[in-house]
């Protein structure tokens, strides 16, 4: 994400001449053919999106009576510029670069932003401001625009000929195993419908990758290998106990990764197992000592978590009926016009220090979950984003949320509420003008006229947005590459190709 | 509708419009005038002397009369700035609103500037007077509720009165109409957690369909609340939340209404009149059917008549009791089921109208059990089909369905589809946009069958070079895996005219015809 302030009194013109990259009959849709910014040529780019950054609620801060100094922040209106792609960001910048009159247009538009000159380098600067996202969330990890295209051309394709088989004869459709022999043969002698390799993802991203998944389990696990002299010469009792932790969690284990992942089994047992350290090393050592330690740390922590959920206020002001319609137009009208949708909201972080370092902890925690856990297809029981990010700026003290979202807003809000509130509290708690959370996780959402308004009102229209494969949903892309790793099998047993003729229905 | 234990007093019943109790089935001549207002002084004096039949059940009346308002309605009656603005944004923009209009799919023919009535706030009427008469009384009760004000007081549009035509239980299409609908919480018992309950169940909290009470959220959906101490004339009651207020909310609901005209000629042409195909797309029985020896499923069996009733599901019923449906045979018969076991939709395909438009999914995915699963399921894993999940939590978008059919000639019938709703948006605007006409609903590339606008999706699939299905298909499963596809659907009903209405309590009916206002 790339984050400029613009010139005082420049919001204006940016968006004006944002506006220009869209398609006339679609406010805020970009014209994936527009020759000032050929988004459909740049073949890394998922989603892109310009937005100016210009946070109304703000205001509200004049509830906070305890803010005695300056009662209001205030910041520059500021342009966003970012994008979901394969591959490092740098590859997709340098592409856009190289395109002249791609760049010239950024010039152009960040020609508004107010340390941008004219004999200023597009690709430093652009490198300069990017900022990191602190979460981010991929549908599917690893799959490439281009994969994407393809799977649904062969989708398409094998749609077509299936067509074919059933006008045949009427009684073809009970043939599902027919049917399965013409699209395999249909599909081996079609090379050009089927979709080129992915290229190899790099060995370092791997190893990278790799080396962060493992790190946390390390850590978690440390206490118990650090503890092995005490192993030799504890009780037998202690050790049968041990033993007995130890085949549960491994039974525990072999359950969590054959009905989730394997990552998500090493972290659930890694936690479990930090958990009961402490008790195990009171019960090693013969003290209460460690125990009480880890009781006391966990006390503190939560009775300080407690202190400030209770005693924050709920700052959830009413604005007048003209002016929200006003707002929630706007957005509307950006809105619907594509079977996905985009989602930007900016907001504060709750102004204390320890929620500003628990907001990062938590959404290093939804970072990390996001990276290993969830990466086929669902983030939590979400099964409608494709990408989502949240990015701090402003020193920590502001939050941008960006999410590609399947259906309508009004769908998205409530699937967020009934299936992951928990998870929604946990990542937005810290946001000042968020429902009152208690425990991280329960209530918050919950309330869910005053979630849906506070989003709403925190919602930014988006000034430029871009989809490089309208008309698909996350759970076309989901079936369309099962489809495609049906087809690359060999033989597939029956039930195998009902579900592709399911697929393909 | 069944009879239900009440809990709220008498006095609370008598202050609710009957229309959210009863669907006054019995009455059957009814027709629903438009009115915009000339006069408001004369137009608060005919409110106020109107006599609103109630949910209070006492001897069934011979006839009823039901009042509701749109926006302009309310403002032209002289509701003051601060209190307007505190009806739901849906309300306040109204239905033909041009980005609404696109969410709910009333574009192409069912766009709003080709409606016979609400086209604009200038087009929609003020208020809407239903009256329901038992056959052959209609017309002398319109003279009684016409007889003082009325003329010097309102104007009516052109497209009014909207006659009705009882069709003995049926739609134009020829299927049982209002074979289900939420049973309401009347007794105000706890609701259950968010994003917890494992079975659909089909009580509603009272909240969904009357503002001021407890929504399946648990919470008071806004409304407009006044200043007691602004009011001190104003008959109204507290706000359940917030004690020092005058809920002009409580007891009323929004009403939703939208003229469907349906093309039977052009349905029964389509389906070649099979009624297999016919009732694929709705979701339901189209004629009684014999019980066969071998039917999967349970079968109620001390039932005598040995006959399935038409408008029965597709889908086997449920061994078990569904909440809220029973004890009667004829209900057990039309509504105790869930898709929980058809998954495939080769009983009944995932795209029929009625599955879509109340999947009767619980909170959480179909099938949850034990502690390790749920807590697996509830982080979006040990998924069992790939349709898992896709719609869930369907208590929050129910809503009660009041219309009444009409025949103006072979050609232009239809129904005029009313509905009650606490919340528009969550509750009808959901149902529509993201159930009905959205074309990927569950999965699936096309709209419903009935009431889908057939709009193509956004994208050129041909441009983008890959191809996109159309949204005029309609595919229904076999076992084999396959699906009978059915192309070219075409449009089987036109969207004519339709407004968001509030259908106040009978004391915030009074205070809107300026009693107790100052």
């Amino acid at each position: 994400m790339i984050y400029a302030p613009v010139k005082e009194g420049h919001a204006e013109d940016v968006r004006a001449l944002l506006d220009t990259l869209n398609l006339e009959r679609a406010p805020g849709m970009a014209d994936p053919d527009c020759e000032r910014f050929p988004f459909r040529q740049f073949k890394t780019i998922h989603f892109a999106r310009f937005v100016v950054i210009d946070d109304r609620t703000l205001i509200d801060f004049l509830a906070l009576k305890s803010q005695r100094t300056n009662p209001i922040p205030s910041y520059d209106v500021a342009l966003v510029f970012m994008g979901d792609c394969d591959g490092p960001s740098e590859e997709t910048l340098k592409a856009i670069v190289g395109h002249s009159p791609a760049a010239e247009t950024l010039r152009e538009i960040f020609g508004h932003c107010k340390d941008f000159q004219s004999e200023t380098d597009l690709l430093a600067w652009m490198r300069d401001h990017e900022h990191p996202p602190a979460a981010s969330y991929v549908n599917w990890l690893g799959r490439t625009v281009g994969q994407v295209r393809q799977e649904a051309s062969l989708t398409a394709a094998l749609r077509g000929e299936l067509e074919a088989f059933l006008a045949e004869d009427p009684q073809n459709v009970h043939q599902a195993e027919a049917a399965y022999r013409r699209l395999k043969g249909f599909f081996d002698r079609s090379p050009e419908l089927q979709p080129a390799p992915p290229a190899p993802t790099p060995v370092g991203w791997l190893v990278a990758n790799l080396l962060h998944f493992v790190s946390v389990p390390f850590v978690l696990l440390l206490p118990w290998l650090l503890a092995f002299p005490l192993y030799l010469d504890m009780p037998a009792s202690l050790g049968w106990l041990m033993l007995a932790g130890l085949g549960a969690a491994l039974v525990a284990f072999v359950y969590l990764w054959t009905q989730a992942n394997f990552e998500t089994a090493v972290f659930l047992i890694s936690v479990a197992a930090a958990a009961a350290f402490p008790a195990m090393l009171s019960l090693m050592l013969c003290s209460v000592l460690p125990l009480g330690i880890a009781l006391a740390v966990v006390a503190a922590f939560v009775s300080m978590l407690r202190c400030y959920e209770k005693n924050e206020p709920e700052i959830i002001p009413r604005e007048p009926a003209s002016r929200l319609d006003r707002h929630v137009a706007a957005l509307a009208e950006r809105e619907d016009y594509d079977v996905t949708n985009q989602f930007t909201v900016v907001g504060s972080v709750k102004p204390s220090l320890f929620r500003r370092w628990l907001a990062v902890a938590l959404l290093w925690i939804i970072d990390y979950a996001a990276r290993h856990f969830f990466t086929r297809g669902h983030l939590g029981r979400i099964q409608t984003i494709h990408f989502a990010r949240w990015v701090f700026i402003n020193d920590k003290k502001r939050l941008i949320f960006f999410s590609n979202y399947d259906g309508s807003l009004e769908a998205y809000m409530d699937d967020f509420i009934n299936k992951v509130g928990w998870g929604l509290n946990l990542a937005f708690g810290c946001g000042f003008g968020y429902p009152r959370v208690n425990w991280l996780i329960a209530g918050g959402a919950k309330a869910e006229e005053k979630f849906k308004y506070t989003l709403r009102r925190h919602q930014l229209p988006s000034d430029v947005w871009y989809k490089a494969y309208p008309g698909l949903t996350a759970y076309d892309l989901a079936r369309n590459t099962r489809v495609h790793d049906a087809l690359r099998q060999p033989v597939l047993k029956s039930k195998e190709i009902r579900m592709l003729m399911r697929d393909l229905s | 509708m069944k009879d239900q234990p009440l809990h709220l007093s008498d006095a609370e019943l008598r202050d609710v419009q009957a229309l959210v109790r009863f669907g006054q089935d019995y009455l059957k001549e009814a027709r629903f005038h438009l009115v915009r207002i000339k006069d408001a002084d004369a137009a608060r004096a005919w409110l106020a002397s109107a006599k609103v039949n109630t949910a209070y059940k006492g001897t069934k009346p011979d006839t009823v009369l039901q009042i509701a308002f749109t926006y302009p309605g309310l403002a032209a009656l002289g509701l003051p700035g601060h209190i307007l603005e505190q009806f739901s944004h849906e309300f306040r923009t109204g239905m033909y609103e041009r980005h609404r209009a696109r969410r709910l799919g009333d574009v192409g023919r069912n766009a709003p500037e080709a409606w016979a009535w609400g086209r604009g706030p200038d087009e929609l009427p003020h208020v809407l007077v239903m009256m329901y008469a038992r056959l052959g009384e209609l017309e002398a009760f319109e003279a009684e509720v016409q007889a003082s004000h009325w003329l010097q007081a309102f104007e009516a549009l052109k497209a009014s009165p909207l006659q009705t035509f009882d069709l003995g239980n049926h739609e134009p299409f020829g299927f049982v109409d209002g074979t289900s609908q939420p049973v309401i919480d009347w007794e105000r018992a706890a609701a259950k957690p968010v994003g917890q309950a494992l079975d659909y169940s089909n009580i509603s909290a009272l909240g969904e369909f009357l503002l001021g009470y407890r929504n399946e959220y648990n919470r008071y959906t806004p409304r407009p609340l006044l200043g007691a101490r602004q009011y001190p004339e104003a008959d109204l009651p507290l706000a359940e939340d917030e004690p020092g207020k005058l809920d002009l909310g409580r007891n009323g609901t929004y009403l939703v209404f939208r003229d469907l005209a349906q093309d039977v000629e052009g349905f029964e042409t389509y389906t070649g009149k099979r009624r297999d195909l016919q009732g694929a797309m709705v979701g339901r029985i189209k004629k009684e059917l014999p019980i066969e020896p071998d039917l999967p499923g349970i079968l109620p069996n001390d039932d005598p008549s040995k006959v399935i009733p038409e408008g029965a599901p597709l889908v086997p019923l449920q061994n078990g009791p569904v909440a809220g449906v029973g004890p009667g045979m004829e209900d057990i018969w039309l509504n105790q089921f869930t898709y929980g076991n058809d998954l495939d939709g080769t009983a009944c395909p995932h795209g029929a109208h009625v599955r879509r438009a109340n999947p009767r999914t619980p909170d959480l995915p179909a099938n949850t059990r034990g502690l390790a699963n749920r807590f697996l399921r509830t982080l979006g894993f040990a998924a069992e089909d790939p349709h898992d999940d896709l719609v869930s939590s369907t208590r929050f978008h129910r809503i009660l369905r009041r219309g009444r059919e009409y025949v103006d000639g072979p050609r232009a019938q239809g129904l005029r589809f009313m509905c009650l709703n606490a919340n528009i948006l969550r509750q009808f605007e959901f149902v529509q946009a993201s159930w009905l006409e959205n074309p990927k609903f569950d999965g699936l590339d096309h709209g419903d069958p009935l009431l889908a606008s057939r709009a193509p999706l956004w994208a050129d699939g041909a441009k983008e070079g890959y191809g996109l299905p159309p949204t005029d298909t309609y595919p229904v499963p076999e076992d084999s895996g396959l699906s009978c596809r059915h192309a070219g659907l075409p449009q089987f009903v036109t969207l004519t005219g339709g407004g968001y209405f509030f259908l106040p309590g009978l004391r915030a009916l009074r205070f809107i015809a300026g009693e107790g206002r100052r």
